[in-house]
C-alpha cells in the first residue's frame, strides 16, 4: 500500500498537471466532493492552439477526397467535350463501369473483408435483367430507370440469397461458396437457351435499348459515356459517405474483429449481409449500364477473369482508399492499352507488372490512411445545434458543484467529457437511496467447454455505481465469466440478468445495447483504424444509421454525428492531452499502454451502464498501472458501474468496493479488499495454485535489495551443493528487446550454469516470456549479447538456436495437437537426425514419464492439461539439449499437478539437465530452484540463492495486504 | 432409369479417372494451404506446364512419328521430366512471388499468384503459338487394350491413370505420416513457431511443400494429356478451379481430405451427366461444393477451428 502511494505520486508528476491537482485534494478513498472530472467540449476546443493545429491537419487529411477525387471525377465526366475520339471514349466508358464495380467490391472485400470470388455474377445478373426487360428478346421495352432498378433489386436479392445461408462460414470457405455461385451463374447464362430460350445462350442478347431518361436519349457514344461517369461519380460520393458513416465503421469492425464488433453492439450478421448487398447492388447497377452501353450482353462478359481483374484494380490502387480505388481501374484499363504496342507480349508484361507491384508495394499505389474528415469548425457549429448537448454540458457541472458528499453518484449513463445523459433531478433521486438498483445479477452459472468446467455455479450481484474486482489465479474462469456476461460464451445452466433482463440467450450485440461494454485481456482494437475511428466504433449504437441521412448528410444527421464525434473526442480526452493529440494516428502505431487506453475509451464512448475491464493493467509498468488506478477511480467517482479483473492486488485494493475471488471456476470468497486479503482460503488458492505470487517475490525483492537498491546481488554459493563447480551455459549481457509496442527487456543480465535450475520470477508481463523468446530468437534483441556455450546466438534463427542445444517448453505447451504423442516426441528429437538415436531417447523419456508411454498412439490434442504439460517437457528432453527453458509450466494446472510438474523438473535436473525456469508460481518454483532472478518491468531487480527467497514466510501476507 | 443404371458402371470408371487427377492436383492446393494458409492460384498453371513438358519430351522421342525408345521408357521420361520441371517452377514461384509477401495482408499473395498465373498462361500461349498440341497416346498405350468389368469398358490409359494416381497418393500419405520430413510438414502447418523450437527449418519445409505439390501437378498434367490426347494453354484454369474445389470439399489443409474431395468431385461430375445436360456438369460440381460447405462448413474431413477470446 505504501509502495503504491509512492507510485501514485510519481505517476502524478508524470501526468498532466490538471488532474494531479485534483488528486491532491482527493485523499485515497475519496470521500470528498467530486469535481467535474473532465474537460467540457467547449473548453477543450476553445483552445486556439488546439483548434488551429487540428484544423490544419484535418484539411491536409481530407485533401485527397475533396481536392483530388471530386475534380478528377468532374474532369472524367467531361472528357467527351474535348476528346471525341471513339477509341478513347470506349476505353473511358469501360473504365467508368470498372470504377463502379471496384467501388462495390471495395465494400465487400475491402471494408467488410469478405472474400467474394463470385462478384461478377451480380454484375451479370444486373446486366441480363436489364437486357431481358429492355430488348427485343421478349419484346419488353421497359424504361431505363425501371429496368435499372430491377437490375439492382435482382442483384441484391441474389446477394441476400447467397449470404444468409453462409453466415456461419469464414474466410476462405465463404470465398469458395461465392466462387461456386459465380461459376453456376455463368454456366446458367451460357446455357439457358434450352429447353426454354431465356438468355439466348452463348450468343447473348443483342439489340438492347439505349438509355432514355425522361425523354433524354443517351444513345450516342458521348451521351452514354457521360451517363456512365455521372453515375460513377454519384456512386463514388455515396460510397465515400456510407463508408465514413457508422455503417462503414461497423464493416471495418467486423472485418478486423467480429467478437469486439459484436461487443460494441454491431449486429454482425446484419452488417455482413448488408455489405454483400451493397456490393451486389452496385454491381447490378454497373451491369445495367454495361448492357445499355454496349447495347448487348454476352456470357463471356462475366467470367472469373473479370472478378480477378476487379480485385487487381482495388488491391493495386489501394484497398479502402477512395483515390486508390479510382486509380486502380484507370491504371489497369490503360496499362494493357499502352502495352498494345507490344501486341502478343502485353499480357505477359501485365502479369510481371502485377507480381512486381504486389511484391514491392503490397499496400497499393494510393493506400488508405486513417481519416475522419470533419473540419473542426463545422463540428463545433454542428455540436452547438444539438440542444441536449448544451444542457448536458451544464448538467455535468451543476450537480458536481451543487451536491457534495460521498454518496453522490450520477446514475444511468454517467458522465465524462461533459456529456451526461441523465438529468440532475434523476441524479438527486438516486442519491437519496442508500441501496442502488441491481445492475448485474449472475445466479448459479455453469459454463463448460468440452469436458472442462470453466465456470461452476457462480453467483454474484453488482449494484449500480459499485466497482467490483474479480481476482483469482490463471485459469480460474475470470475471463470466461466476462464472456458469459457479454454473450460471447453461453452458460450451460444458470441465469444472468442485466438490469433485470435475462441475457443468457441473447447475442452479444443485444447485450451491448442494454449498456454492457467491455475491454479484453489481449487488447482487441480495430488495428487498421485510427484512434478516433476505434472510439467512434464504440458509439455505434448511439449513431444515426438511416441511409437518407448518411447519403444526403442532412443538417440533423450532421448535428447528431458531430455530437457523437465530440463525445468520442471526450472519451479520448479523458486520458489526457497526450492521447488526444494522437487521435488520428492508426492504433497499431501506439504504445501498449496507449492501446489499452484506446480500448477503454472505446468502451466508455458507448456510454455503458456496466463496464467490464479485463486486466486493464496487464503489461504495464507500475507507473502506467498507477495511471490506470487513477482512471478507474475517476470512473467510480463519475458513477460508473465497473467489474474489473485484476492480477495486481494493490490495484484492486485501491479501486474496488468489493472483491470476488474465483478459483477453478468456483467463487471461493467475496468481501472488501481487506477481508479477502486476510481470508486463508484465498491465500491458499494463490500460493498453492499457480500464478500471481510473482508479486510476493517482488516484495521479497524489495526487502532484499531495498527501494534504492542497484538490483544485482548474485549469491553464487550453493547450499547443500553436491554439484561440481559450474561453468556458464547461457549468459545474457545487457539485453534489450521490445515485443510489439512493449519495451519488454531493458538491459537484462543473467547467467545459467551447468547443472543448475535457475528460476526467473516476476508478475504478469514483467518480461519473463519475452526473455525466453529473445533467447530463442523469436524476438531480436535491440542491443546486448546472448552467449550460449561460448558462442553468440543472438542473430541466429530459432531453428539454429534449437540445433545448438537449447530446447524449450513453451508457454501454453504448444504441443502439436493433431499429431500423436509419439510423433510429438519424435519431432522433439528432430535435431538428432537419426531414427535410432531418437527412438532410444524416447525410450529413456518414457521411463521418466510412463503415463505417456501408455498413450503413445493417442492424438496429443486429446490429452488432459497435465498430460500435455508432461508431453511438452518430454518433447524438449528427447533432443538431449544442453539447456531446457520452461515458460510457466505450472500455468493452468491444479495444485496437485503443479507439484508433479515441479517434481518432474527436479528429476530431470538430477539426471544432469540444466534448466532455466520462468514462473509466476513463486513458491513452487523456488522450492526446486538453485538460484532465482526477479524481473520487474524488463529489469532484473534482484537475484540470489532460491532458499533466501523461500525462507521468508511473510511473503504471502505482504503480497495480499 | 434402366438406361441410367446401364451407364452407371462406366460413369464410375470415368469419375474415378478424372477424380484421381483432380485429387493429385488438389493435394498441391491443400498442402500449401495447410502450411501457409494461402490459395495458390498459380497451381493450375503449373499443372498445364507439366502437360506441355510431357508433350515436349514425347515430341522429342518420336522423331518422324516413330517411337525412339520402348513406350515404358518414354512414359517414364515424360513423367520424370514433367515432375522435375514443375517442381523447380513451383520452388521458384514460392521463392520469388510468395516468400517476400509472407508478412503482408492475406490478399497480396493472392494477387501475386494471379500474376504468376497470367505469366505462365501467356508464356505458354506464346511458346505454343496458341495452338493445342496433340498427345499421341496411341503410340504409348495401345487403344485396344481394354478390360471389361461389370458393364464398363476400362481402357489401359484409364487404368494407368487410376493406378499411378492411387500409388502416388499412397506414397504421399505414407511420406507425410511416417517420414521425418512429413512430420515436420505437419508440425509446421499446426504451429510454425513451435516447429522452429524443435529445430525444424520451416522455410525449407515450406519450399519442400511447394516442390512436392508441384511435382504432383506435373505428373497430373502428363496424365491429363494422355487421357484427352491433347493439351492447350488454358487447361490450367478450369482444372485448377476444380482441384481447388476438391481441396475445399475435402477440408482444405487436410491431405486425405484432398484425395477424398478429388474422387467425390470426379464422381459427382460423371454422375451428374446421367441426370442433366452435359453442359451443366460443372454447375453440379459447384452446387455440391456449396451444399457441402453450408452443411459442413469445414469440408468433409476438415476440423472447425475454435477461436479463443
Amino acid at each position: 500500500m505504501c509502495r503504491f502511494t509512492e507510485v501514485l505520486t510519481i505517476a502524478r508528476s508524470y501526468k498532466g498537471m490538471q488532474r494531479s491537482m485534483k488528486r491532491q485534494d482527493m485523499p485515497a478513498k475519496s470521500k470528498t466532493p467530486c469535481k467535474p472530472v473532465s474537460i467540457p467540449p467547449d473548453e477543450g476546443m476553445g483552445s486556439t492552439e488546439w483548434t488551429s493545429a487540428r484544423a490544419t491537419e484535418r484539411v491536409l487529411r481530407s485533401l485527397p477526397v475533396a481536392t483530388a477525387v471530386y475534380p478528377a471525377l468532374a474532369v472524367l465526366v467531361l472528357v467527351p467535350l474535348f476528346a471525341r475520339n471513339y477509341y478513347y471514349l470506349r476505353a473511358g466508358g469501360s473504365c467508368g463501369l470498372y470504377l463502379i464495380l471496384a467501388l462495390g467490391l471495395n465494400i465487400v472485400a475491402g471494408e467488410a473483408g469478405l472474400l467474394d470470388l463470385g462478384y461478377v455474377a451480380f454484375y451479370g445478373i444486373g446486366a441480363y435483367v436489364y437486357a431481358l426487360l429492355s430488348s427485343p428478346q421478349f419484346g419488353l421495352h421497359a424504361p431505363f430507370l425501371l429496368s435499372a432498378t430491377c437490375s439492382v433489386l435482382a442483384a441484391v436479392s441474389a446477394a441476400v440469397l447467397v449470404s444468409v445461408p453462409t453466415l456461419h462460414l469464414r474466410g476462405d470457405y465463404l470465398a469458395m461458396v461465392t466462387l461456386g455461385f459465380g461459376q453456376i451463374v455463368r454456366i446458367l447464362l451460357n446455357n439457358l437457351d434450352r429447353p426454354v430460350n431465356i438468355t439466348n445462350g452463348p450468343n447473348g442478347i443483342v439489340g438492347v435499348d439505349a438509355p432514355n431518361i425522361f425523354g433524354v436519349s443517351f444513345a450516342s457514344l458521348e451521351m452514354s459515356y457521360v451517363l456512365i461517369w455521372v453515375v460513377a461519380a454519384g456512386v463514388a460520393i455515396v460510397v465515400s459517405r456510407v463508408t465514413r458513416s457508422k455503417i462503414g465503421r461497423a464493416w471495418a469492425a467486423i472485418r478486423e474483429d467480429e467478437v469486439a464488433a459484436a461487443c460494441m453492439g454491431v449486429d454482425v450478421a446484419r452488417y455482413r449481409v448488408m455489405a454483400f448487398s451493397w456490393g451486389a447492388g452496385l454491381a447490378g447497377l454497373a451491369g445495367a449500364l454495361l448492357a445499355s452501353w454496349q447495347r448487348a450482353v454476352f456470357p463471356q462478359n462475366f467470367t472469373m477473369t473479370e472478378t480477378i481483374a476487379v480485385y487487381c484494380m482495388i488491391i493495386l490502387g489501394g484497398m479502402r482508399s477512395l483515390p486508390g480505388v479510382m486509380v486502380g481501374p484507370l491504371v489497369l484499363v490503360i496499362l494493357p492499352e499502352l502495352l498494345r504496342a507490344y501486341s502478343v507480349y502485353r499480357m505477359l508484361i501485365y502479369g510481371v507488372a502485377l507480381v512486381l507491384l504486389v511484391v514491392y508495394r503490397p499496400q497499393g499505389l494510393l493506400p488508405a490512411g486513417a481519416s475522419i474528415s470533419v473540419p473542426i469548425r463545422r463540428l463545433r457549429r454542428a455540436a452547438r445545434r444539438v440542444p441536449d448537448m448544451e444542457s448536458s454540458t451544464g448538467a455535468a457541472q451543476a450537480p458536481a458543484r451543487g451536491t457534495p458528499g460521498p454518496e453522490r453518484r450520477p446514475t444511468d449513463t454517467p458522465l465524462f467529457a461533459g456529456i451526461v445523459v441523465t438529468s440532475p433531478a434523476q441524479d438527486a433521486v438516486q442519491n437519496a437511496k442508500p441501496f442502488r438498483e441491481v445492475a448485474l445479477e449472475v445466479k448459479g452459472v455453469v459454463c463448460k467447454f468440452g469436458g472442462l468446467v470453466a465456470v461452476s455455479d457462480v453467483s454474484l450481484t453488482v449494484r449500480q455505481g459499485e466497482v467490483v474486482g474479480i481476482i483469482g489465479p490463471n485459469g480460474a474462469g475470470k475471463t470466461t465469466l466476462f464472456n458469459l456476461i457479454t454473450g460471447i460464451a453461453k452458460p450451460f445452466s444458470g441465469d444472468i440478468r442485466v438490469f433485470g433482463e435475462d441475457i443468457s440467450s441473447m447475442p452479444p450485440y443485444k447485450i451491448a445495447a442494454l449498456g454492457v461494454a467491455r475491454t479484453f485481456q489481449n487488447i482487441r482494437l480495430f488495428d487498421s483504424q485510427s484512434v478516433l475511428e476505434n472510439v467512434l466504433a464504440g458509439c455505434h449504437l448511439r449513431l444515426p444509421g438511416g441511409l437518407p441521412g448518411i447519403i444526403l448528410r442532412t443538417r440533423a444527421f450532421r448535428a447528431h454525428e458531430a455530437s457523437e464525434i465530440v463525445r468520442a473526442k471526450g472519451a479520448v480526452n479523458f486520458f489526457g492531452p497526450e492521447l488526444a493529440a494522437k487521435e488520428n494516428a492508426p492504433v497499431n502505431s501506439l504504445t501498449y499502454p496507449d492501446r489499452r487506453r484506446v480500448e477503454l475509451a472505446r468502451a466508455l464512448a458507448a456510454g455503458p451502464r456496466i463496464l467490464l475491464l479485463d486486466e486493464p493493467t496487464a503489461g504495464m509498468t507500475p507507473e502506467e498501472a498507477g495511471d490506470v488506478v487513477e482512471e478507474i477511480r475517476l470512473l467510480r467517482e463519475s458513477g460508473y458501474t465497473v467489474l474489473v479483473i485484476e492480477h495486481h492486488m494493490d490495484v484492486v485494493a485501491d479501486t474496488c468496493d468489493r472483491v470476488i475471488v474465483l478459483d477453478h471456476g468456483e467463487k471461493i470468497a467475496e468481501g472488501t479488499p481487506a477481508e479477502v486479503a486476510s481470508n486463508p482460503e484465498v491465500m491458499q488458492a494463490y500460493l498453492g495454485a499457480p500464478s500471481a505470487s510473482g508479486g510476493a517475490a517482488e516484495l521479497v525483492a524489495d526487502r532484499l535489495v531495498g527501494p534504492a537498491g542497484s538490483g544485482r546481488r548474485i549469491a553464487t554459493q550453493q547450499e547443500g551443493s553436491d554439484k561440481p563447480f559450474m561453468e556458464s551455459v547461457l549468459e545474457l549481457r545487457g539485453v534489450h528487446s521490445s515485443y510489439g509496442a512493449v519495451r519488454a527487456l531493458q538491459g537484462v543480465d543473467l547467467q545459467v550454469n551447468t547443472g543448475e535450475i535457475v528460476v526467473v520470477l516476476g508478475s504478469n508481463a514483467a518480461g519473463k516470456s519475452t526473455m525466453l523468446k529473445t533467447i530463442l530468437g523469436g524476438v531480436r534483441p535491440s542491443s546486448g549479447h546472448i552467449i550460449f556455450m561460448g558462442r553468440r546466438i543472438d542473430a541466429l534463427p530459432t531453428s539454429e538456436i534449437a540445433r545448438a542445444g537449447i530446447a524449450i517448453v513453451p508457454e501454453g505447451r504448444r504441443i502439436f495437437p493433431g499429431l500423436t504423442v509419439l510423433e510429438n516426441l519424435e519431432l522433439g528429437g528432430y535435431v538428432l537426425q537419426n531414427r535410432r538415436a531418437i527412438a532410444q531417447s524416447i525410450e529413456r523419456v518414457f521411463e521418466l514419464f510412463p503415463a505417456l508411454a501408455e498413450r503413445r498412439g493417442q492424438r496429443a490434442g486429446t490429452l488432459s492439461g497435465g498430460e500435455q504439460q508432461m508431453l511438452a517437457i518430454s518433447r524438449a528432453l528427447v533432443a538431449s539439449p544442453k539447456l531446457i527453458c520452461m515458460d510457466e509450466p505450472s500455468m493452468g494446472l491444479a495444485p496437485i499437478l503443479v507439484d508433479r510438474v515441479m517434481q518432474a523438473i527436479l528429476d530431470i535436473n538430477r539426471a544432469g539437465m540444466t534448466v532455466l525456469l520462468v514462473e509466476q508460481n513463486a513458491r513452487a518454483a523456488l522450492a526446486i530452484a538453485d538460484r532465482a532472478y526477479i524481473l520487474r518491468s524488463g529489469r532484473v531487480v534482484a537475484s540470489g540463492a532460491a532458499s533466501d527467497f523461500l525462507e521468508d514466510e511473510t511473503v504471502a501476507r505482504a503480497y495480499l495486504s | 432409369m434402366e438406361q441410367v443404371l446401364a451407364q452407371l458402371p462406366q460413369q464410375v470408371v470415368n469419375g474415378l479417372t478424372l477424380g484421381s487427377v483432380y485429387a493429385l492436383l488438389a493435394l498441391g492446393y491443400s498442402m500449401v494451404y495447410g502450411i501457409l494458409k494461402m490459395l495458390n492460384f498459380a497451381h493450375g498453371d503449373v499443372f498445364m506446364v507439366g502437360a506441355f513438358v510431357g508433350w515436349g519430351v514425347l515430341h522429342l522421342l518420336t522423331p518422324g512419328g516413330m517411337l525412339a525408345a520402348h513406350p515404358l521408357v518414354v512414359l517414364l521420361a515424360m513423367a520424370l521430366a514433367a515432375m522435375v520441371a514443375t517442381s523447380l517452377l513451383g520452388g521458384a514461384i514460392e521463392r520469388f512471388a510468395y516468400r517476400p509477401l509472407r508478412k503482408s495482408s492475406r490478399l497480396a499473395p493472392l494477387i501475386s499468384a494471379l500474376g504468376v498465373s497470367i505469366i505462365l498462361e501467356n508464356a505458354a500461349m506464346l511458346l505454343t503459338a496458341g495452338r493445342a498440341k496433340a498427345y499421341q497416346t496411341e503410340l504409348l498405350i495401345p487403344q485396344n487394350w481394354t478390360v471389361h468389368a461389370g458393364g464398363a469398358t476400362i481402357s489401359a490409359t484409364r487404368l494407368a491413370i487410376i493406378g499411378v494416381s492411387l500409388a502416388l497418393m499412397f506414397a504421399l500419405d505414407f511420406a507425410v505420416s511416417r517420414t521425418m520430413l512429413g512430420k515436420a510438414m505437419r508440425a509446421t502447418s499446426q504451429d510454425r513457431e513451435a516447429a522452429e523450437y524443435m529445430g525444424i527449418r520451416t522455410t525449407g519445409v515450406i519450399a519442400a511443400t511447394f516442390l512436392i505439390g508441384s511435382a504432383l501437378a506435373g505428373i497430373a498434367g502428363v496424365m491429363i494429356g494422355l487421357y484427352y490426347m491433347q493439351v492447350d494453354f488454358v487447361i490450367g484454369f478450369s482444372a485448377g478451379l476444380k482441384a481447388f474445389t476438391a481441396a475445399v470439399l475435402g477440408g482444405i489443409g487436410n491431405i486425405r481430405g484432398a484425395m477424398a474431395g478429388g474422387l467425390v468431385l470426379g464422381l459427382a461430375e460423371s454422375f451428374g451427366v446421367l441426370f442433366v445436360a452435359p453442359v451443366y456438369k460443372d454447375a453440379i460440381v459447384f452446387a455440391v461444393l456449396i451444399a457441402t460447405l453450408i452443411l459442413k462448413p469445414a469440408g468433409l474431413l476438415g476440423e472447425q477451428a475454435h477461436e479463443k477470446v
